[in-house]
């Protein structure tokens, strides 16, 4: 199962990276925004996983994007907290859920095969 | 007419008259639900309904209320029952009237029948409101008018741990509902709300009822009136609630379990919350007073024939109601002021190409902790002579102090008894009352004003007041016998007096601080002169202008007071302003320190200082001091840290003639140097009895000197410059004279030539290059010290600068107004005789010709108040002498930007 992970940070993209792979699901890598919309036209993910904080393009106007071409698509935003307006603005736009960094692996985990496996 | 035919005004209209309607409905069913029913309040209440319904042309509306009161008005007769038909009456009445306000809505805004689902969001939750907003979202598309409670858009920001949905009856099953929301995170439970009344008399219908009662009022817009008194109750048991905690604290503060303290932790947490809540609804936004007054100046304005108008600012600054409430006496007092004295009339103003309508401005903002209004008006200005002549014809200053008063020392006899400054009294004010009587309520509730007026441009008047007036944290400390709070706002630091470098200057306990040393007062000397204490801690306190630091005995910590104000005391005790009951029992005296620190000359000068000495204003303070020929000499108060007296001085071989040693004090070593070698004065036979402690040029020295007389505060335009003369000889140590009215000449001493005898600037590195600017630039300087001019020139002369020399800043200003050819930069020294460099560069900053060359102030005054003072008159830049890379640099950085803006 292919997920997509949208951050700008490397370090970010490589622990989740690991973390899912470990868990068997295959990822692509998105540095921002825009990426991130190309991409998922691209592989059809399963589930995204989107930071808000992005250059070019942030995580809501992504969500906002691959909604409207998918709106089956599963995007859940990954955000720190304070960045409550942001997340309820990428809910309006089609994200199914979120995830409050800094994170507990499991947490990630527990949203992501809510929503995948369903 | 129908209630759903009204055509209104406004929204507010509207939902005043639903508001109260919904009120009076509400007392009119409770009323007949209770035996006996109390029926004047409900005769009222129908009358009521009446009147309004009329009001609105309510024909239907108006008749079903006259039918009810009617009813009710014969109760007072013997014959006369409370019977059922008459309840029955009664309930048919309200619900008809229910139903009229109802159908008002619309049929979109009718409320449909909604089911009420009550979610547990798990404590932990981080976003509990965005996972609300998610739940919010999986309902709404499963159940379409689906509504939150708190409202979606506001849930971005709830924190709460149950919130609610109203989900439209049948349009989802209950298990699809839960279905939707299992997906969500930190949901514990979620539950649909069985809409029951415990008073409803029956069970079974009691849904149908619930609705029936309220249908109109929107829950999440409850609105519920509440009377102040009730409000002041909570407020003061929850202040008591605080206080029992206290003692319980106080009780078990050595052997207190860890589940009691939470307990305890969270009871006082809890009352906290629930204090700022209540202080919250006591607070109101100033629109409600200031709405009033454009009506108000019009009206005062068409009296006195002058066209006026009012700009309100800020009036959703909130303050608390008590405050709000006494304000608007003094504060109409103060329009009418400036609509009477301060805007001219029509002709006046024509005369001076002014608009015909003056327009006053009330602006209001709060900022720590305190809410600021003012007043300003684009009138005549305070005409600061009839002012001074009022000040002598009263008896209030000689001649001679009433022509050197400050504008701020004339400002403060406005708020005197019987002072006014208009020609003759009208009945809209100058009968000389008014501003006293603002002065005074400012004084009681603990406020300040200040007025600022600048001739022909218009009069500001500025409010501080306190925000609440009833709760506050307090540090509480202990001075000889009395417990003493002070707002925690006030409170700058706490030290140990042992740590805190207490010293003694000008014959008087001071401690250093940024810019100068700060009177220490012990507290209890200042509450009881004979009061015994053992001071043992300093307390910084600063508030508004006021800046003080106290000795006091102990410090026992931060409390949440609420705050009793002393019935008729503050006349005796200005500055107390309240007492709060402590933890322990005890009577905490709360103190207002702007009104506790004693007032002398010094501390009123220090602590106008920014109001008083702002940049521009001309003026500077001086010390003087007395050497041992007897004459007077004088330092800038600003180049002053602290004098000391006598003090071991250590020699050190071969060191500069004019150094008596070196200084060790407080881990500084501080050279000494003789200012009577170095102005050629013969030594007394004993030894200078103080040693003054200056900064300047970004060091630290000391001069010993024989007696410190005082400080004075004078304008630079009494300052003569010497005669070129003295000037062209090596041996000029002075800038200027003064002839002070008391003292006598004083002289003063260019301290910075003095210094650099002793301790040569460093020059330009060598090795340092500037890029030479590659024409022949033009830069003006303005420095009273030939010595500064000269290192001025040796750091720029390298980069091809042609410099032009003015020995003051008045020399410099003639230049400009010559017309002569402007230069591409102005090098201005602060301190100069005449006219100093702050007055200066806003000159050349508001004159139209030269307000686009770039202005330098350099200076050897260090610290934060000059920079604020620099920046005040809009200087480019500033360099603190000296500093000659800085310096070229700074030049260099100005003119390319300068050439730069040119070139665009």
């Amino acid at each position: 199962m292919k997920i997509l992970i949208a951050d700008d940070a490397a370090f970010m993209r490589m622990r989740l990276k690991k973390l899912l792979e470990q868990e068997g699901y295959e990822v692509v890598e998105a540095a921002n925004g825009q990426e991130a919309v190309s991409l998922y036209a691209e592989h059809h993910p399963s589930a995204v996983l989107m930071d808000i904080t992005m250059p070019e393009m942030d995580g809501v106007a992504a969500t906002q994007a691959i909604c409207q071409s998918d709106p089956k698509a599963r995007v859940i935003m990954v955000s720190a907290l304070g960045q409550q307006a942001m997340i309820v603005s990428a809910i309006k736009a089609g994200a199914k859920d979120f995830v409050v960094k800094p994170y507990e692996p499991e947490r990630v985990m527990q949203a992501l095969s809510k929503w995948v496996s369903a | 007419m129908r209630f759903s035919d009204v055509k209104w005004d406004s929204d507010e209209e509207r939902a005043l008259f639903v508001e109260e309607a919904v009120e009076l409905l509400g007392a009119l069913e409770e009323g007949a639900l209770q035996s006996p029913p109390p029926m004047d309040a409900m005769f009222r209440a129908a009358h009521t309904l009446k009147g309004s319904g009329g009001m609105l042309g309510l024909t239907e509306w108006v008749e079903r209320a006259h039918r009810l009161e009617d009813a009710m008005d014969r109760r007072g007769r013997p014959e006369w029952e409370w019977t059922p038909e008459l309840q029955q009456l009664c309930l048919q009445t309200v619900d008809a009237l229910r139903e009229e306000l109802g159908g008002g809505r619309g049929e979109a805004e009718k409320p449909r029948q909604a089911v009420k689902w009550e979610l547990n969001w798990d404590p932990a939750s981080l976003m509990p409101g965005v996972r609300a907003f998610q739940a919010f979202t999986a309902i709404s598309a499963l159940a379409p008018g689906t509504e939150s409670d708190p409202p979606a858009d506001a849930l971005s920001d709830w924190n709460g741990q149950v919130s609610y949905l109203l989900i439209p009856a049948q349009s989802a099953t209950d298990s699809a509902i839960q279905e939707a929301l299992a997906s969500i995170d930190d949901l514990v439970a979620a539950k649909p709300m069985v809409a029951s009344e415990p008073s409803a008399p029956q069970p079974e219908k009691a849904e149908g009822e619930a609705r029936r009662q309220a249908p109109q009022v929107e829950r999440r817009d409850a609105t519920i009136r509440i009377s102040a008194d009730t409000l002041e109750a909570i407020l003061e048991g929850l202040g008591e609630l605080l206080l029992d905690h206290g003692q319980l604290e106080h009780q078990w503060s050595n052997n207190m379990d860890p589940v009691t303290r939470g307990v305890l932790d969270h009871l006082r947490r809890r009352a906290l919350d629930l204090q700022d809540l209540t202080l919250r609804a006591r607070m109101l936004p100033l629109d409600t007073l200031f709405r009033q007054y454009p009506r108000a100046v019009h009206d005062i304005a068409q009296k006195l024939g002058k066209k006026i108008q009012l700009q309100t600012v800020g009036g959703e600054t909130e303050l608390d109601r008590v405050v709000m409430d006494r304000l608007h006496e003094p504060l109409l007092h103060l329009l009418r002021n400036s609509c009477d004295h301060g805007i001219e009339s029509l002709e006046r103003r024509r005369a001076q190409g002014k608009p015909e309508t003056g327009t006053i401005r009330l602006t209001a903002y709060a900022a720590q902790g305190h809410v600021h209004l003012q007043i300003a008006d684009d009138g005549a200005g305070i005409d600061w002579q009839k002012l001074r002549d009022k000040a002598i014809r009263q008896g209030w200053m000689s001649a001679d102090e009433a022509a050197r008063a400050s504008e701020d020392q004339l400002a403060e006899l406005l708020f005197r008894p019987g002072v006014s400054t208009a020609e003759k009294i009208t009945d809209i004010s100058g009968r000389g009352v008014g501003l006293d009587v603002v002065h005074a309520f400012l004084e009681e509730i603990h406020g300040s004003i200040a007025v600022e007026s600048q001739p022909g441009e218009g009069t500001t008047f500025r409010i501080e007041l306190p925000m609440t007036m009833a709760i506050m944290t307090a540090l509480i400390v202990e001075a000889g016998p009395w417990t003493v709070g002070f707002p925690i706002a006030a409170v700058e630091r706490i030290e140990d007096i042992a740590q805190s470098g207490l010293s003694s200057v000008l014959g008087r306990q001071a401690v250093p601080d940024r810019d100068a040393p700060m009177p220490v007062y012990s507290l209890a000397e200042l509450l009881d002169s004979a009061a015994v204490h053992e001071d043992r801690y300093i307390v910084r306190v600063k508030d508004g202008r006021t800046q003080a630091a106290l000795a006091v005995d102990g410090v026992r910590g931060q409390q949440e007071v609420v705050i009793k104000p002393v019935a008729g005391l503050t006349g005796l005790t200005p500055w107390l302003s309240g007492v709060s009951l402590l933890g322990d029992g005890r009577l905490a005296l709360m103190v207002d320190a702007r009104r506790l620190v004693p007032v002398s000359v010094g501390e009123v000068e220090r602590a106008e200082d920014d109001h008083v000495l702002r940049a521009g204003s001309n003026q500077m303070e001086l010390l003087v001091f007395q050497l041992s020929d007897g004459q007077r000499y004088g330092i800038n108060v600003y180049k002053t840290r602290e004098a000391l007296p006598r003090a071991v001085i250590t020699r050190v071989p071969g060191q500069h003639d004019w150094l008596d040693g070196f200084l060790h004090i407080r881990g500084q070593t501080i050279p000494v140097v003789n200012l009577h070698r170095a102005l050629g004065i013969q030594e007394g036979d004993e030894p200078p009895a103080f040693l003054l402690v200056t900064e300047f040029n970004r060091t630290v020295q000391a001069f010993p000197v024989d007696q410190v007389d005082r400080m004075i505060r004078v304008g630079w335009d009494q300052v003569e410059a010497l005669p070129a003369v003295l000037e062209a000889g090596n041996a000029s140590r002075f800038t200027g004279l003064i002839d002070h009215p008391e003292l006598g000449p004083i002289q003063l001493i260019d301290f910075e030539n003095l210094l650099a005898s002793v301790a040569p600037p460093d020059f330009l590195d060598e090795n340092q290059t500037f890029a030479a600017v590659a024409e022949d630039v033009s830069v003006w300087i303005a420095d009273d010290s030939r010595v500064a001019r000269l290192q001025v020139e040796k750091a720029l002369q390298p980069m091809g600068i042609r410099l032009r020399s003015f020995t003051d800043g008045e020399e410099l200003w003639s230049a400009i107004q010559a017309g002569e050819p402007l230069p591409r930069l102005f090098v201005v020294d602060v301190e100069m005789p005449r006219l100093d460099g702050y007055t200066l560069t806003a000159r050349l900053k508001t004159d139209e010709r030269s307000k686009a060359v770039p202005v330098l102030l350099h200076t050897s005054l260090s610290g934060h108040w000059h920079a604020d003072r620099a920046a005040q008159v809009d200087a480019d830049a500033i360099v603190t002498k000296f500093e000659p890379a800085v310096l070229a640099e700074t030049v260099l950085g100005l003119l390319r930007a300068e050439a730069l803006s040119v070139k665009n």
